[in-house]
């Protein structure tokens, strides 16, 4: 079905972002979008260290 | 939960998929469709807006049920934390919803029936934090608020799921409008779709972990 699908995109001529791709340019969209995935993961990492502090100083009070 | 809490593996599976779906996601082929052309690839992170947040609200109605049965502090907190960050799922998903709309379906509105019934689920969500901050009673409170919450999920349901599907929709999978699976769902998509509903899933059950520990922090300094 999907070779169909590809078969048909030919003959309408469906524009998609090839000359893009093969630019290689996609991979600076990719790097933008990781740099900021993990930037924002590397800090919920450390709200959840600020957490386990505060945590453990109320354990060690009780 | 209390084993989400302390365990941190499952955070490392959610980095990987997310990764791998903002990577792999630009990177595939994808079936060449009209209209949407490239825009197919919003898909994996739309929808799976919309699937975490039925996860996040889920969960939220587990704790609603366990607080009915045996009231605490803790089931109220858990409930009301993941209820928040399902609703914050789901305004992005209408949001990027409507950003994908202006562009393929020529306006951020069409008065869609699955827009205008998650419209309406997200209000009834709405409705249930205004609840919320109209009762002082804690205890009263946790309870009413229970109940709502139980209500909301099973209206949600419906709206969603079944009444879309009543009539015609854009939404694929709706009324006269083939369903992804059907043609377009194809396997390079599935492979990419599936593991970013668990990616995004894990992120919402995550982010909510963390506002739980805080609101027990605060719990026991209040106590």
């Amino acid at each position: 079905m999907h070779s169909l699908f590809t078969l048909l995109a030919i003959i309408l001529q469906i524009p998609m972002a090839d000359s893009f791709r093969s630019d290689g340019k996609i991979y600076v969209v990719i790097a933008v979008i990781l740099i900021i995935l993990i930037g924002l993961i590397v800090y919920l990492f450390r709200i959840e260290r600020g957490l386990k502090k505060l945590e453990e100083r109320i354990e060690e009070k009780e | 939960m209390k084993k989400l809490f302390k365990s941190n593996w499952w955070k490392y599976i959610c980095v990987c998929l997310l990764v791998y779906v903002s990577t792999w996601g630009l990177l595939s082929d994808v079936p060449r469709l009209p209209i949407l052309n490239e825009t197919i690839r919003v898909l994996h992170f739309h929808v799976p807006m919309w699937f975490g947040m039925i996860f996040l609200f889920l969960g939220s109605v587990i704790y609603s049920i366990k607080q009915l049965g045996n009231p605490s502090e803790r089931n109220d907190l858990i409930s009301c934390e993941l209820a928040k960050i399902g609703t914050i799922f789901g305004i992005l998903g209408i949001l990027t919803g409507m950003f994908w709309a202006t562009f393929t379906w020529g306006e951020p509105w069409s008065s869609d029936p699955k827009q205008n019934a998650s419209a309406v689920g997200l209000l009834i969500y709405f409705a249930y934090f205004f609840l919320r901050g109209s009762i002082t009673d804690e205890q009263q409170k946790a309870r009413i608020s229970a109940v709502y919450n139980i209500f909301a999920f099973v209206a949600l349901i419906p709206l969603l799921f079944i009444l879309p599907r009543m009539t015609d929709s854009l939404h694929p999978g709706n009324g006269g409008n083939p369903g992804f699976n059907a043609y377009d769902l194809d396997s390079s998509l599935r492979a990419i779709f599936y593991p970013a509903v668990i990616g995004w899933t894990l992120l919402g059950y995550w982010i909510a972990t963390l506002k739980i520990r805080k609101g027990l922090i605060e719990i026991k300094i209040d106590a």
